[in-house]
């Protein structure tokens, strides 16, 4: 056991090396000079000079990355053109409405994904598991700024029932701790910013849970479907026991357990920023921000975001494969 | 009975009038756009999103009327200058505080000017103070110094004339900020700005919004509204449905089917905003057949500008250009008659100048949408197929922007579409940056068509050093006249931006210059 966890943490290194050189070529494969691109229009010969010195861009490829990777290590990602601001402090600032809203949004996708699969298992080719898996399929496939913008317009301008957009109201006063809403209203016993920021968490929420809803679903389905033809399911039918028991007890734990890591991949990505959520629902995350970066041609932005999100979407990955090894022993003897 | 009835009616008369015509105090404005402010020090940000916010906290010495770029008072009332056109001076407005309770004095005013232009200012961080740079000639550039006269006097004294200063000055980067602030705040006054304007900050939650409460000792009078918000919200068409469910109350950045659907919606109404841009294609005289008056004639009459702005602007979004100013700048030469679109006789002209049979060239295309060209690689390929009609073969180059622009400054392009927004609403902003031959200089040229007119240079530094408004006018319309003579561009169009808001927003008036004071505006 503790063999296997000390090996999958070792890999993590190399995963993350690759990772940090992803980051660091982004901003020299742009074609052209970055200072300049990044200067725009009307920018003077000695302010690109000064930005290419800033950037680093006079040294050799090579030394450019070990000095990026030294700094990167002691948490300096550099500073945000648009802003002047350490890199590192605008990311961790928008972290938690993201993971807030992402853990909203996995929450809701484990729950009904793994509820429609079970159903979907337990009456496989009927009419049921098909309109099922039929919708699992549009949900994979749907564009997420189309249904976004659906979400909006049904359910707030013509039901009415959820704001368009936003994190909370503009009539909400709530003192912000930890950036994370709902706690902070938690915190400071603000019960109408609580409901008031839960309401706003919906509809983004709904969009984002489509993608990892689905393809959950599929995955339950067809992983119930494989335990339930193994001879301790015939077993307890045999003996006679209910069919909800076998399902929920005996089946469901094992059939959960690839489950379980999809939910953890789903996870990661979603911490990673969802861009076209949190730009269609003015969501001020780290989506948001990437947007904004990239709008801007803020590259130290870009590439502090995106070396966050895989080193977490990394890390998730890690705890998942560590997790599994408790649940499933088998694994351990790999 | 009667007699009561028709007291009743006037009262109601009476009361209905007053309902629509006197301003209604309180309540919150929530602007919606499209990004977040960058920063709130107004001198160290360039975008228009931070300038539209600190617009409301801070005031410049002079500002521009309401609907055009005349130069009128605001924290200074009354100035003169000098007969050598080198020293200005400004008296100023007495009684105004800054938000944290410093006064308004020459010596503020003399910390802040101190703060833009020195490089070795212990105040002198924040940013690149880009602004300061481009329009007084880097620092300390053109401003030789700032001299507090008494507590209400200051002298400034320039290096040489220069005829756009106040217009400069009433820029809303160069906005007088509380020395106390700057030096409390540090690096971090962009975070929490303090001036003398009619809104005080009150809270930033970045990427979401900023919110403004009402400085109720506003020194020309309390604002109508209690409170501003600002929210950013990405999406252009997310953002029209917060407009139509009414979480917010105004916004810009219309995609153009929204504006139609504005205008069928009884409770919007949408308003335009005064061009202060132009869109051009620009001929590169360098390169031949450029150099050839009868061949820039003839591609001027080639094109249909009517089509294209109605095209590709967006209907009602955008005029025809027929000057290198919009019409919002005085200097504006109204009289001139535009090139129609005449297909047989641009041929003529081509045939005249030697090539009946037209020409091969290149046709530069911009890479990404600018708010004088929303698209661009369509625009190209629609002049393309004007172009083929009298015989001329271009072929469409597009780079990406950084390339493009480097590409143009230094002449590589044969013909290259590009376009310019006006900073400070000044002629010479535009005639001088985009068509003197100063400006002409291979590597950093902002004349890209390199056309060097000795006439044309001649009035436009002739207007830069003279101070009276009506003559320099003048000077400008005598520009238009040259610069339509010679066609070193097409002149495509000037694009007026929808703002789109709810009825019950009153007294919105956009300025060209892309943001307003909203102390004025009241809500139903």
């Amino acid at each position: 056991m503790r063999k296997y966890i000390i090996r999958r943490i070792l890999l993590v290194i190399p995963i993350l090396l690759g990772v940090s050189f992803f980051s660091f070529i982004l901003l020299r494969l742009i074609p052209g000079d970055p200072a300049r691109i990044i200067l725009g229009e009307r920018a003077s010969s000695s302010e690109i000079e000064r930005l290419r010195e800033e950037l680093g861009l006079n040294k050799p490829i090579f030394i450019q990355y070990i000095i990026f990777l030294g700094k990167a290590l002691r948490g300096d990602l550099g500073r945000s053109i648009m802003t002047r601001e350490s890199v590192f402090k605008e990311v961790i600032h928008r972290f938690p409405a993201t993971i807030e809203l992402s853990l909203f949004a996995i929450i809701l996708a484990s729950f009904v994904g793994i509820m429609a699969g079970i159903i979907a298992a337990t009456h496989p080719g009927s009419f049921i598991d098909t309109t099922i898996m039929i919708s699992a399929l549009g949900g994979v496939s749907m564009p997420i700024f189309w249904l976004g913008l659906m979400l909006i317009w049904i359910g707030a301008l013509i039901l009415g029932w959820f704001p368009p957009s936003g994190r909370i109201g503009v009539d909400i006063d709530l003192k912000v701790i930890t950036n994370f809403f709902l706690l902070d209203s938690i915190i400071t016993g603000n019960f109408k910013a609580f409901f008031n920021a839960l309401h706003h968490l919906l509809l983004p929420g709904i969009a984002l849970s489509t993608v990892p809803m689905a393809i959950i679903a599929r995955m339950t389905r067809s992983s119930m479907l494989e335990v339930l033809t193994q001879e301790y399911i015939l077993a307890s039918y045999a003996k006679g026991l209910p069919k909800r028991k076998i399902i929920y007890r005996s089946a469901l734990k094992n059939a959960l357990i690839p489950v379980i890591t999809v939910i953890g991949m789903e996870f990661g990505f979603l911490l990673g920023g969802a861009i076209m959520t949190e730009t269609i629902f003015s969501w001020p995350g780290l989506g948001r921000l990437v947007y904004d970066a990239i709008m801007a041609r803020d590259y130290p932005l870009v590439q502090g975001c995106i070396l966050l999100s895989a080193t977490v979407f990394v890390f998730i990955n890690l705890i998942v494969d560590i997790l599994y090894a408790f649940i499933d022993p088998r694994i351990r003897y790999e | 009975m009667r007699r009561v009835l028709i007291i009743l009616l006037i009262l109601l008369f009476i009361f209905s009038i007053g309902n629509s015509a006197v301003p209604k105090r309180g309540g919150t404005l929530v602007f919606g756009r499209g990004g977040d402010s960058v920063k709130l020090d107004p001198i160290n940000v360039t975008d228009g999103e931070s300038l539209r916010v600190t617009h409301q906290i801070f005031d410049t010495l002079v500002k521009y009327k309401e609907t055009n770029t005349e130069v009128v008072p605001n924290l200074a009332t009354s100035w003169t200058v000098s007969r050598d056109q080198k020293v200005w001076t400004f008296r100023l407005r007495k009684g105004v505080k800054f938000h944290d309770g410093t006064p308004f004095n020459a010596e503020a005013v003399k910390f802040n000017f101190d703060r833009w232009r020195d490089e070795k200012n212990p105040y002198h961080f924040g940013g690149e103070f880009e602004y300061w740079g481009y329009m007084f000639g880097g620092f300390p550039g053109i401003v030789k110094s700032v001299d507090v006269v008494d507590e209400y006097t200051i002298k400034i004294i320039l290096e040489k004339p220069c005829a756009p200063f106040l217009s400069n000055l009433a820029m809303t980067c160069f906005a007088i900020a509380s020395p106390t602030a700057i030096k409390k705040y540090k690096e971090d006054f962009f975070k929490n700005p303090v001036g003398t304007g009619a809104f005080k900050f009150v809270s930033w939650t970045k990427g979401d919004r900023i919110v403004l409460e009402a400085n109720k000792e506003y020194w020309a009078g309390t604002p109508y509204l209690d409170r501003i918000i600002f929210r950013s919200i990405p999406d252009n068409s997310a953002r029209f449905m917060e407009l139509e469910a009414g979480t917010i109350d105004i916004m810009d950045g219309v995609n153009p089917e929204d504006v139609e659907r504005a205008k069928q919606n009884p409770n919007l109404q949408v308003i335009l905003r005064p061009s202060l841009n132009v869109g051009y294609l620009a001929m590169n005289m360098d390169k031949k057949p450029f150099d050839n008056l009868k061949v820039r004639l003839a591609i001027n009459y080639a094109i249909d500008k009517k089509a294209l702005v109605e095209a590709f602007f967006g209907k009602g979004l955008a005029i025809v250009a027929k000057n290198p100013i919009p019409p919002s700048l005085w200097g504006y030469n109204d009289k001139i008659e535009d090139y129609p679109y005449d297909p047989q006789k641009a041929k003529q002209l081509l045939a005249e100048a030697g090539y009946p049979n037209g020409f091969k060239t290149t046709l530069w295309a911009m890479p990404v949408p600018r708010p004088y060209n929303p698209q661009p690689r369509k625009l190209a390929e629609a002049v393309q197929s004007y172009l083929k009609a009298v015989g001329i073969d271009a072929e469409i180059v597009t780079y990406d922007w950084g390339t493009y622009l480097q590409k143009t400054e230094n002449g590589e392009h044969d013909m290259a579409f590009l376009g310019w927004t006006g900073d400070n609403g000044d002629p010479d902003n535009f005639f001088y940056v985009l068509l003197d031959k100063d400006n002409a200089v291979k590597g950093s040229a902002g004349n890209i068509a390199f056309y060097r007119s000795d006439e044309l240079h001649e009035i436009l530094i002739k207007a830069q050093t003279i101070s009276d408004k009506k003559e320099r006018a003048k000077l400008y319309e005598k520009a238009c006249e040259i610069v339509h003579r010679d066609a070193p561009w097409v002149i495509i169009a000037h694009t007026t931006p929808p703002v789109v808001a709810k009825k019950t927003v009153h007294n919105y008036i956009p300025h060209p210059t892309g943001s307003e004071p909203l102390y004025r505006v009241w809500k139903e």
